[in-house]
């Protein structure tokens, strides 16, 4: 027992966490207390936790509405990428945060309660546990969570860091369409709007697009996912003039030519789509399945306008 | 007559496109996905279109036998990216799953009691 308390009392004389990470200029102690708190049921954090975070972004939901989406019965809990998956249902990004603490309260900083993934357990026998960070104190050098059936948990800073690590400090974020979380890695949030597209959620993943290049305007991977959430939205127009801007800033873009082949043979406008295979087929880098992609197109195109043509023939 | 010429010289095109193509696997002509753009070979993409059927109805598979209700597998599995599935596929036991750790925490304390009672560190249990 006496080896107990003195292995507490060395914790409590280490150097503190949070300044470590913070610079001296902000805020000392921040605390998102409009957060709402939903007590969990019998081993429903995931639904709890993230029902936290969406209800904050304005969305009207309970912790029920998520149980059938992200909770496995029999597992008795809930996996991250369901958590993320759900998310997209919502219409909101879910973003996950660089794996550190300063990324962690810059998020908190900018008034979005962050949800983490803790290991409550030991390595050799976990007990994975979701909750919601909703704010710190340097003074104190403590986190503040929604946690459990605890509305406001205090925890230092250097336990919340160890049982946090333990999941390789995962979290996430969940963003309004247009919103950025603070200093995205572009790779990431790229990734992270193309799945909104890959599912079907277009107007979501457009927002997200549009925001990538306000930020970053060289990104051509995000020119080409608005052109496809515009063709996905059936809004055509704006789909062609996306990747023809595509096209002309990125000459050797094969995907941006067959994808401005496609909606306009689909507006009827074979020959000019006919155009701009020939022209991609001439510029583009040939790599991987792009060239292919180009003739398959050109030969498939022009079929449709043989037959087409065959039709109107037959109809004089 | 125009048109017959048009015809003829669309067949001649259609059969350079052909030689061009040669004995090439098919691929469907069609819109390219802003994810598939950022990962694209065409080996990958061919094996990750088999992968999406087996890795979708395995995790079908294995989200029913672990409790979820059949009228929610399909919502979940829309909302999962290829990627996701194929992550998921095969592992949904081992992934963590973030759950009860507070109630279970108890439960440590106890068996760490016990323990600590057992060897005789404590007497909580038993009156000396």
């Amino acid at each position: 027992m006496i080896c107990l308390v003195s292995l507490l009392a060395g914790c409590a004389g280490q150097d503190p966490v949070l300044r470590s990470v913070l610079p001296q200029a902000e805020d000392s102690v921040v605390e998102l207390t409009d957060t709402v708190f939903f007590p969990q049921k019998d081993y429903q954090c995931g639904p709890a936790a993230l029902a936290t975070l969406v209800v904050h972004a304005g969305k009207e939901i309970t912790p029920d509405h998520l149980a059938g989406k992200i909770f496995l019965p029999d597992r008795r809990g809930s996996l991250q990428v369901e958590l993320v998956a759900a998310s997209r249902g919502y219409d909101l990004i879910p973003y996950v945060i660089d794996p550190s603490l300063a990324a962690l309260l810059a998020e908190l900083r900018a008034g979005r309660p962050v949800l983490v993934l803790q290991n409550l357990g030991l390595a050799a026998f976990s007990l994975w546990h979701y909750a919601v960070v909703i704010g710190y104190n340097t003074w104190e050098d403590t986190m503040i969570l929604r946690s459990g059936t605890v509305r406001r948990q205090v925890v230092s800073a250097r336990r919340f860091l160890v049982s946090w690590r333990q999941s390789s400090a995962w979290a996430m974020v969940v963003l309004n369409p247009g919103e950025m979380p603070e200093n995205p890695d572009q790779g990431r949030y790229l990734k992270t709007v193309a799945a909104l597209e890959e599912v079907g959620r277009y107007d979501t993943a457009r927002a997200g697009y549009q925001a990538a290049l306000q930020r970053w305007p060289d990104v051509d991977s995000a020119l080409l996912g608005l052109g496809n959430c515009y063709h996905g939205l059936g809004r055509i127009d704006a789909a062609e003039k996306a990747y023809r801007s595509l096209v002309e800033q990125y000459p050797g873009h094969g995907i941006g030519y067959n994808n401005l082949a496609h909606v306009l043979a689909e507006q009827g406008q074979y020959t000019q789509a006919l155009a701009v295979l020939n022209k991609g087929l001439l510029l583009a880098e040939h790599h991987g399945v792009a060239g292919q992609m180009l003739l398959q197109a050109r030969g498939e195109i022009m079929i449709r306008q043989v037959q087409e043509q065959s039709v109107n023939d037959s109809g004089d | 007559m125009i048109t017959v010429v048009l015809k003829k010289l669309v067949v001649a095109l259609m059969i350079c496109n052909i030689l061009v193509l040669g004995l090439a696997p098919v691929v469907e002509a069609r819109l390219i996905g802003t994810h598939e753009a950022l990962q694209m070979t065409q080996r990958e993409e061919q094996l990750a279109r088999i992968n999406r059927i087996f890795s979708g109805s395995e995790v079908q598979e294995q989200m029913l036998a672990f409790g979820v209700e059949p009228k929610d597998v399909q919502d979940r599995l829309a909302v999962l990216t290829d990627e996701e599935l194929r992550q998921l596929a095969g592992r949904l036991q081992d992934m963590p799953a973030g759950g009860d750790g507070v109630l279970a925490v108890v439960g440590l304390v106890f068996v760490v009691l016990i323990i600590l009672e057992l060897v005789g560190v404590t007497n909580i249990f038993t009156k000396l």
